[in-house]
């Protein structure tokens, strides 16, 4: 930046625009050492953007506290302690989650060890986005079902399940708090002073202990189970968007491995189910093969995961469909022809620009032919 | 049930408030022996501190930022964790603030005089400094503000005396002569920052300088023909075959009569102009340096307006570029004007008045850092002081092993030929006398009047009339951080920690004092023993003008 360039930027606007969470957070991300930087207001939005979703998290956690304490579980916030081992019933994707809590520590103690604030931010960033909410929140909820209070009934009962859920899910996030508020203390303060309803156990998140490693039982096992049943949901929503299954239709997958890998997914047919939109999870007795099938190399061995889907064509609306397609298709290849055979065209314009068109051509032409082809099944069937 | 959270996320509504509850809780302030008590534990931070005069920027976020990462983890990991903030009085740029103020009022500093124009600075400090510690707690660095310090305050001050009177004392520092960029206009020299480069059409002389012996001759290429009043000899490189056979030999300077010898030196190249350059060492830094290089004398020849000051000479009192003019026309009378071409060349002009930057000799105080450059170099090689990223220790390395002596002063006015040039010696005894006789029983202590116009001390006035001397900010900043986290047992009453001994042997940071560099800070962990880490942040994110 330089006054005499005239591209300063102010930083008292940019947080007044942002927030100072999001504009520290940026800058720390952007710190790689011995170079400079070139200050991204793009990645300052995309950071506020990241405290927003923090922010919510938070609310969504306080809410399943407000449900526990409906449906008669008692929470307490206890003071900042490590984390023993967990009780067997704790369902995998919370003893998951607490190893890779573990993880993150190590690896933000290395970066800031050794001034590697880029490093260290990048790797809160990934855990907090890419695992804690883009997978624990939502499989979590599975977990978190809360009956709700009956006038003068009974209390509701208590789920072992649920209730370890809830507490873990608590505890990570408050432990994830306390890893972010180096970078964006205000916001980790006042939700950390929230969560602990006014009375925290110091005065200040900033005066709390930093987590560390020791704070948080290792999985190995728990973190390739996850892995692979990620494998498996991530290639089942893909197989889905190239079969056009309608997004909330839920379809059967079949799969074929060894019985380890089946015990696994089979175990887990309510996250399938929510996260892919698993309707039914069938074991063929052979390799799987053909367009809606994949072969995966998961942590847990290998696997082939297909999707089993018909569309329902509504024919003659599909084929009224498929004849416009063709005849706008086949306007724009007689438009494409008349150019492409002009010889004085050719030769006025630039080369750049008549590759282009050639290539827009084919691409039609690809098009063309695939949706003819579709028609012409279309007649058959 | 936890207390709600506004639906919402909304940074400004939650910002104010902790930011405010953190100052007002004093949540990072570290008891008074945190540091001697915590040490080795402790991780002590010093704040490079912005301009009071200043606003925030985006370098200062950026440095504010990590340093408040690194003091925050450390304070949780159960550290001691002590980042002392402060601000620098930001000596020539509050200097015109003031001056300026006074201007308003009619008034000017010489006016209301040294003392009282002190005064004002405080006034001035008081009321607009400060804005930038405002923003500071705004943005919630975890600083200890019972620690806050102010550049001008009376125990750095003294702490930059006391450096510069025991350094002295030791030997070390030494009146040199010294290349300034002096600015004709405004009668000031300016710094290298304050210099900006032009591009004009300019000309590019040869002239015939005959050898004092009759043989021959040699044409010299140059695009100042008026300084050659005070040429002192003609550089022309060694393996230049053309004018192997003349080193040596003596020239007769046109126009002037005097003989001056020709020198073999690498800085004439072969290919520019004739390959030969005529040498003034008190008109350009270049030629100031071939002058050391060879021995040659200093002769100034240009006044403070840079007119022609040679009393007897018919250029005497001329205007630089008209001497020029008449230097060439008599030149050419005489046949030895044997072209003139047009040259594109780069003039330095000052950025305030424009006026072409006149080179200018003066009489400036030096540090002799040799010594000091090999006990900094050790503290790295042995590991006491680590560089992050590692590989710039190369930088830091190759920077003390070329080391020049360090000009510690800034002249605002340039030497002059005909004041006599008071005893230093004399008059830094009188400064300690003056000091013991205040007999405050500590040792050293030393008494001075300190002036607003500068980045550093400035020597009272003695009666033996001590030139006043504006020493350089660095070396303040050396100092800064001994008399804010305790150094030697003797210095200003600060000690925050006991240096422990080690073995006898002294932190070369100490000794480095002021020759810490800008844009290098270090946090001292606890003394020498363990690695202090030193962590280069560079030029990073600084913004043109001020720091």
């Amino acid at each position: 930046m330089s006054k005499t360039k005239g591209n300063v930027v102010d930083p008292i606007k940019i947080i007044e625009q942002y927030g100072t969470d999001a504009v520290r957070f940026t800058l720390a991300s952007q710190a790689s050492p011995g170079t400079d930087i070139a200050f991204s207001e793009a990645r300052t939005e995309g950071n506020r953007a990241f405290a927003n979703k923090i922010w919510n998290a938070a609310r969504f956690l306080f809410l399943q506290i407000e449900r526990a304490r409906g449906a008669g579980y008692r929470m307490r916030m206890a003071p900042v302690a490590a984390v023993g081992a967990l009780p067997e019933i704790t369902p995998v994707e919370t003893r998951w989650i607490f190893s890779r809590l573990r993880a993150v520590t190590a690896e933000i103690d290395r970066a800031l060890g050794e001034y590697r604030f880029d490093e260290a931010a990048s790797a809160i960033y990934q855990f907090f986005w890419g695992e804690f909410c883009d997978w624990y929140l939502e499989v979590v909820k599975l977990r978190l079902n809360f009956a709700e209070p009956v006038e003068g009934g009974e209390p509701p009962v208590q789920n072992p399940e649920t209730a370890i859920s809830l507490a873990g899910l608590v505890g990570v996030f408050e432990a994830s708090l306390r890893l972010l508020s180096p970078f964006m203390p205000f916001i980790t303060e006042e939700i950390w002073h929230a969560l602990y309803e006014g009375e925290p156990p110091s005065k200040s998140i900033a005066l709390s202990r930093y987590p560390a490693v020791a704070d948080f039982p290792a999985d190995a096992a728990a973190e390739d189970a996850i892995a692979t049943l990620q494998e498996v949901i991530v290639t089942v929503r893909a197989v889905r968007k190239e079969m056009g299954v309608p997004e909330k239709e839920a379809a059967p997958v079949m799969v074929f491995g060894e019985n380890r890998v089946l015990a696994l997914v089979d175990a887990h047919r309510d996250m399938l189910a929510r996260m892919a939109r698993v309707r039914d999870v069938e074991f063929s007795a052979e390799p799987l093969t053909g367009a809606a099938a994949r072969n995966l190399h998961t942590a847990s061995g290998p696997l082939d995961v297909a999707v089993v889907y018909e569309r329902e064509v509504d024919v003659p609306a599909e084929r009224e469909r498929l004849t416009k397609e063709i005849a706008r298709l086949t306007k724009g290849l007689e438009a494409a022809q008349r150019q492409l055979g002009n010889e004085g065209f050719l030769a006025k314009a630039p080369a750049a620009v008549v590759d282009g068109l050639k290539k827009q051509q084919a691409e039609t032409q690809g098009l063309y032919d695939k949706a003819a082809a579709a028609l012409a099944a279309l007649s058959a069937a | 049930m936890p207390t709600e959270l506004s639906k919402a996320y909304e940074p400004a509504l939650i910002e104010e408030k902790w930011a405010t509850y953190w100052v007002a809780e004093k949540l990072f302030d570290a008891p008074a022996t945190a540091v001697a008590d915590a040490a080795p534990k402790a991780f002590v931070q010093l704040l490079p501190p912005p301009n009071v005069t200043g606003r925030l920027h985006m370098g200062h976020m950026l440095n504010q930022t990590e340093m408040d990462v690194l003091a925050r983890w450390h304070r949780m990991r159960g550290q001691e964790s002590v980042w002392v903030p402060g601000t620098d009085h930001a000596g020539i740029a509050t200097q015109m603030m003031v001056e300026k103020q006074l201007l308003a009022e009619g008034s000017s500093r010489k006016e209301v005089g040294r003392d009282a124009f002190l005064e004002r600075v405080w006034q001035w400090k008081g009321q607009y400094g400060g804005a930038i510690t405002e923003q500071m707690r705004r943005l919630g660095a975890s600083v200890d503000w019972s620690r806050e310090y102010f550049t001008m305050s009376p125990e750095l001050s003294e702490g930059v005396t006391e450096a510069f009177v025991r350094l002295y004392e030791q030997g070390l520092i030494y009146r040199g002569s010294y290349i300034v960029n002096w600015d004709p206009v405004q009668q000031t020299a300016v710094s290298d920052l304050e210099v900006e480069h032009k591009d004009v059409a300019g000309k590019l002389y040869h002239v015939r300088y005959p050898l004092a012996d009759g043989t021959g001759s040699i044409v010299i290429a140059t695009t100042r023909p008026e300084t050659m009043l005070g040429d002192v000899a003609v550089a022309v490189n060694p393996s230049d075959e053309r004018y192997v056979a003349m080193v040596g030999k003596l020239l007769t300077l046109p126009l002037v009569g005097r003989e001056i010898p020709v020198v073999a030196d690498d800085w004439a190249k072969p290919e520019f102009g004739t390959g030969a350059v005529k040498v003034t060492p008190a008109h350009d830094p270049n030629d100031y340096a071939i002058g050391q290089r060879h021995g040659l004398a200093n002769l100034t020849i240009l006044d403070e307006m840079a007119n022609v000051a040679l009393p007897g000479s018919p250029y005497d009192g001329m205007e630089r570029y008209a001497a020029r003019e008449r230097i060439v026309a008599d030149l050419d009378a005489a046949g030895l004007l044997v072209k003139v071409e047009d040259h594109a060349m780069s003039v330095a002009t000052s950025q305030r008045s424009g006026a072409v930057i006149e080179p200018r000799l003066s009489l400036q105080w030096f540090l002799k850092v040799e010594g000091m450059a090999e006990k900094a170099i050790a503290a790295v090689e042995e590991g006491h002081i680590k560089f992050t990223p590692a590989n710039y220790a190369k930088t830091y390395f190759e920077w003390m092993r070329n080391i020049h002596d360090w000009c510690i002063s800034r002249p605002l006015s340039a030497v002059r030929d005909d004041v006599r040039e008071p005893d230093a010696a004399d008059a830094v005894r009188q400064l300690r006398r003056r000091g013991d006789a205040a007999g405050d029983g500590r040792a050293g202590h030393v008494v001075f009047k300190r002036f607003a116009a500068g980045d550093g001390v400035r020597m009272a006035e003695a009666a033996a009339g001590v030139r006043e001397v504006l020493s350089d900010e660095p070396a303040g900043n050396g100092v800064r951080y001994f008399v804010l986290l305790g150094g030697t047992d003797d210095y200003a009453g600060h000690a925050l920690y006991a240096r422990r001994a080690d073995a006898g042997r002294k932190c070369a940071a100490a000794e480095r004092g002021g020759a810490v560099s800008r844009g290098v800070h270090s946090r001292a962990g606890a003394g020498c023993g363990p690695a202090e880490d030193v962590e280069d942040q560079g030029e990073r994110g600084r913004s043109d003008q001020d720091y």
